[in-house]
């Protein structure tokens, strides 16, 4: 499979393709196709943070936008990395089945349709659309978001049902944790007897 | 190819909304969104003024930059006038007289250059200041603070407890002078005291030259004690022309150089997104040198 076919099938056949990237882990282009994802995104978003602006008087702080995007980037790599390893442990606790690298190329060729949403919205701001202004940015994380099930799914070859558990585990886990912290505030109180 | 031509397709779109991308952030940094018939130029100066840049801090206090910012600015016809927003404590002096020097001669050639003062507009700042037409500057803007600095640290009782022995081979017996690892003679303080005496004689000729008519000069030398002024009370004085903020500035250098309605601004001495981001990947300078006995407005 060529690079190109790799991004045609994330985004039109996805499953063949998810299968076809767990199995043979192209680490090299996930990597390269997830950095280029997040350079495009951060160049974009600054258009649109400063479309808003209706005028200028001085020059923008640009060094530390980059500084920022770039922090941003180095960020989102580790994060990449770090979910695939912690999205494998998982699995091989819960289910049995592990396969990191193959699940990090999948989770990197996931961020694809990523690429669509800010330059949808920053063209409905020049044609003035507000409902793309909302809808195209969102349609485009739902669509990483399915992409990133499948990638659990293909990659550590679980059913759809155990895949959306597994995805949604770590946001179980932190409501469970506030869920903890509020009750445990709550009964700080000093309720009055009656 | 039916594959081929879709991903073409996409990767038009996106080249095409980059294209866009970049040229609204260099539209925006460079603050040109107010459509006018004329041009006005935005000269900024900020932080403390020098001969270097480094990584972090914006360059727009880079003497350098400043001179190539205002001869730009000269030569191109559309630009009418000149708005320098300085936000500067001062700095070295060296750089204040070119980029001073620099305004002279945009002058000469018939551009009327507005200072706007920032927070501060101090010293070397407004040694520059003295080199424009009018100067704007807030009620609450600090001013002033005309004088000459000069300093210089012994370190001597340091290094002899850290155990470092400076040995110095010269030419001359003063060229040493000011070095960190002796005390300055009484000749060499004489010298340097004149060295800074000259300079604040240049200073108060600057700010006699700019202010003809303005304030006084034994008024002047009564003020021009290093002492720093808010912009009302340097209204008052005579130190600047008018109060007002940065829209103000523009206003006037509109009306100075009789441009009706209004008018395009265009920061001038901005970088665009990709130079400052190609200028932090390859100067990673992040703290700026300096020489260890420094003259400073």
């Amino acid at each position: 499979m060529t690079l190109t076919e790799m991004v045609y099938g994330i985004l039109f056949q996805p499953v063949s393709t998810l299968q076809y990237l767990s199995r043979e882990k192209p680490l090299s282009r996930a990597m390269l196709v997830f950095v280029s994802v997040l350079l495009f995104n951060t160049l974009v978003n600054q258009a649109i943070s400063m479309a808003n602006i209706e005028e200028l008087p001085f020059s923008l702080p640009v060094n530390l936008l980059w500084l920022f995007g770039l922090m941003g980037i180095i960020f989102s790599i580790l994060l990449l990395f770090l979910t695939a390893g912690f999205f494998s442990l998982l699995s091989e606790v819960f289910f049995g089945r592990a396969n990191a690298s193959g699940l990090l190329v999948c989770l990197g060729f996931a961020s694809v349709p990523g690429i669509l949403g800010p330059p949808l919205q920053y063209a409905a701001i020049l044609i003035k659309l507000p409902a793309g202004v909302v809808l195209f940015p969102l349609i485009s994380i739902v669509w990483v978001m399915i992409l990133q099930v499948m990638a659990l799914r293909e990659s550590l070859e679980l059913d759809t049902g155990k895949a959306i558990l597994l995805y949604i585990f770590p946001l179980l886990l932190v409501i469970l944790f506030l869920a903890i912290i509020t009750a445990s505030f709550i009964s700080s109180f000093p309720f009055a007897e009656l | 190819m039916h594959k081929k031509l879709v991903v073409f397709l996409l990767l038009a779109f996106l080249l095409l909304m980059a294209g866009l991308s970049i040229r609204a952030v260099n539209r925006l940094d460079h603050g040109s969104t107010r459509e006018g018939t004329a041009t006005i130029a935005v000269v900024q100066i900020n932080g403390p003024i020098g001969g270097v840049s480094s990584w972090l801090e914006d360059s727009s206090s880079t003497a350098g930059d400043i001179m190539e910012a205002i001869r730009k600015a000269g030569k191109r016809e559309d630009i009418k006038a000149v708005v320098v927003r300085i936000d500067s404590p001062g700095g070295s002096a060296g750089a204040s007289q070119e980029i001073a020097m620099e305004l002279d001669r945009l002058r000469e050639k018939g551009k009327p250059i507005v200072t706007s003062m920032g927070d501060v507009c101090a010293s070397g700042g407004y040694w520059i200041a003295c080199s424009t037409d009018h100067i704007v500057a807030n009620g609450a803007s600090m001013t002033g603070s005309i004088g000459v600095i000069m300093q210089l640290s012994n370190l001597e009782g340091l290094y002899g407890k850290l155990g470092i022995r400076n040995q110095t081979i010269k030419s001359g017996e003063h060229k040493d002078m000011g070095s960190s690892a002796r005390e300055l003679s009484a000749e060499e303080e004489k010298i340097l005291q004149a060295l800074v005496d000259d300079s604040y004689q240049q200073f108060l000729e600057q700010v006699q030259k700019g202010r003809q008519e303005k304030i006084a000069a034994d008024k002047l030398l009564e003020i021009a004690d290093g002492r720093i002024f808010t912009g009302k009370q340097a209204l008052e004085l005579g130190l600047v022309d008018s109060l007002g903020n940065y829209y103000d500035a523009v206003q006037q250098a509109e009306k100075m150089a009789g441009i009706k309605g209004e008018s395009k601004l265009e920061v001038i001495n901005a970088f665009s997104w990709w130079d400052r981001f190609k200028l932090g990947m390859l100067n990673p300078n992040i703290f700026q040198q300096g020489g260890f006995a420094e003259l400073k407005y």
